[in-house]
């Protein structure tokens, strides 16, 4: 019953936007995206705001950050600018690692040291990576991000997981840093005592990490994850939640300079946040004890769709 | 002895994790809140157009398809922190209510930044101080070559 209710609401929402999705073909023949809706200002910040509530249901339910799904479906299925869509994605993700990151700081699931020097570097990164991205052509932003989003897809299906990886000593600079810590695990109900190695390795890493998710406007929790928890040796938990509050200050870096090129819009912007904010909340109460997995499926072919639409789309092919 | 002394240690160390860390959840929690609010009222001045926009919505809609530096060009819209004079039109309210999100995590990060230095954790202060370096530089726009 619940699969039927989730397969009935992905179908209702990409038959919600058929006509929009529809109209992405009519780009060429349309001068502008005010011909698009016939005058009628309000039809687009009305659609991005129900498509991004979707959007947030199904990235809860899919366990995928929602700034990572925005910006390849949005770029895909709606007629505007692609630096429009990477603005409004890095504010999408952007919105919801802040409105996450109290709570599990407070819950001390977030790690605030651990997140300082990795943020650092990332954010150095982001800097860079949004200032190449607003310079390159909109053919070759195409072209990469399709290829990043093909990555990511292959990331989502192989990259593996360790719930709490086994680390017998911490290295010099975490140990000078004093980064490591205590959480109850609750399904265990046991403590468990975690240290991180690699230091050195993951600071380099978050600089290549920042870099695209400035370039691109992607959320970066795809590949924040696998570095605090397959390089550092960081406990899943401790690491999914790392790494949403290291996407607060990642993304702060890479929007400014978005900002300052008015490369955001709060008519797309603000319907993006608030209807992405609204839907997660949505999706974890109403999807928090479905299954997440078929969910996932779809969302992974979804994704990979719109990145191969990108990367052909970008190669004049399409 | 000097068993306690660690185990002293270690607890201060503890306490000290939790203090910066709860300080920067609570000082986060509270601006958020705000800027939410900021948010959806002055998105709803923009689209009930209560006040003149810089860019009427229906031509602002019109140039989407664009890129940003072809639609800057077209709209003549302000680049950097040029829009702060025009505070009057709604959707340059609308703006300010995004770039207020912007600015939590660099007044989150002054936030522990002066409690680092008041409890003297050299190590912390300066990663923090060059977090907000790089807040600064893309704030400014420090790096735009036109």
């Amino acid at each position: 019953m619940k699969k039927f209710l989730l397969i009935s609401l992905m179908v209702l929402l990409f038959q919600s936007f058929g006509p929009i999705f529809a109209e992405t073909q009519i780009t060429n023949t349309a001068n502008t995206l005010g011909e698009l809706v016939n005058g009628q200002w309000w039809v687009l910040p009305l659609s991005i705001f129900i498509f991004t509530f979707f959007l947030g249901i199904v990235s809860i339910a899919a366990g995928i950050g929602g700034g990572v799904l925005f910006v390849p479906i949005v770029s895909t299925f709606f007629p505007i600018g692609i630096d429009f869509v990477r603005g409004a994605g890095l504010l999408v993700a952007l919105s919801g690692a802040l409105s996450a990151s109290p709570t599990l700081l407070k819950k001390g699931l977030a790690n605030l040291r651990l997140a300082i020097p990795m943020s650092l570097s990332a954010s150095v990164g982001a800097l860079f990576g949004a200032q190449v991205g607003l310079t390159l052509s909109e053919n070759l932003v195409q072209v990469l991000l399709g290829a990043a989003i093909v990555g990511i897809v292959l990331i989502f299906i192989f990259a593996k997981k360790s719930e709490t990886p086994e680390v017998s000593k911490g290295d010099a600079i975490s140990q000078f840093l004093g980064i490591g810590g205590q959480y109850y695990e609750e399904s265990q109900k046991i403590t468990i005592s975690w240290k991180i190695h690699r230091t050195i390795l993951a600071l380099f890493l978050f600089i290549i990490i920042g870099f695209l998710a400035g370039m691109f406007g992607l959320g970066a929790g795809w590949a924040n994850v696998p570095v605090l928890n397959l390089v550092l040796g960081v406990p899943l938990k401790i690491a999914v939640a790392t790494s949403i509050f290291i996407l607060s200050i990642t993304d702060t870096t890479a929007a400014w300079v978005y900002l300052n090129n008015s490369a955001v819009q709060p008519i797309v912007a603000i319907p993006a946040m608030m209807g992405m904010m609204l839907g997660t909340r949505v999706g974890v109460k109403v999807l928090e004890k479905t299954s997440p997995v078929l969910i996932k499926r779809i969302v992974i072919i979804l994704l990979g769709l719109a990145g191969i639409n990108s990367l052909l789309s970008g190669l004049g092919v399409v | 002895m000097k068993k306690n002394k660690l185990s002293n240690k270690s607890e201060n160390n503890h306490q000290n994790i939790k203090e910066d860390q709860l300080a920067y959840a609570q000082t986060l929690e509270k601006f958020l809140n705000v800027g939410m609010v900021f948010i959806v009222v002055s998105f709803a001045i923009y689209i009930f157009q209560i006040y003149p926009a810089n860019l009427p919505l229906e031509k602002s809609i019109e140039y989407l398809t664009m890129r940003a530096t072809e639609y800057a060009r077209l709209t003549e819209a302000p680049m950097g922190w040029a829009w702060i004079h025009q505070m009057n039109k709604s959707d340059i309210i609308s703006f300010s209510s995004i770039v207020f999100i912007g600015m939590i995590s660099f007044i989150t990060y002054l936030r522990v930044f002066s409690l680092y230095l008041l409890k003297q954790n050299t190590t912390f202060a300066v990663l923090a101080f060059f977090q907000l370096l790089i807040f600064i530089v893309s704030a400014l726009g420090l790096y735009i070559s036109h």
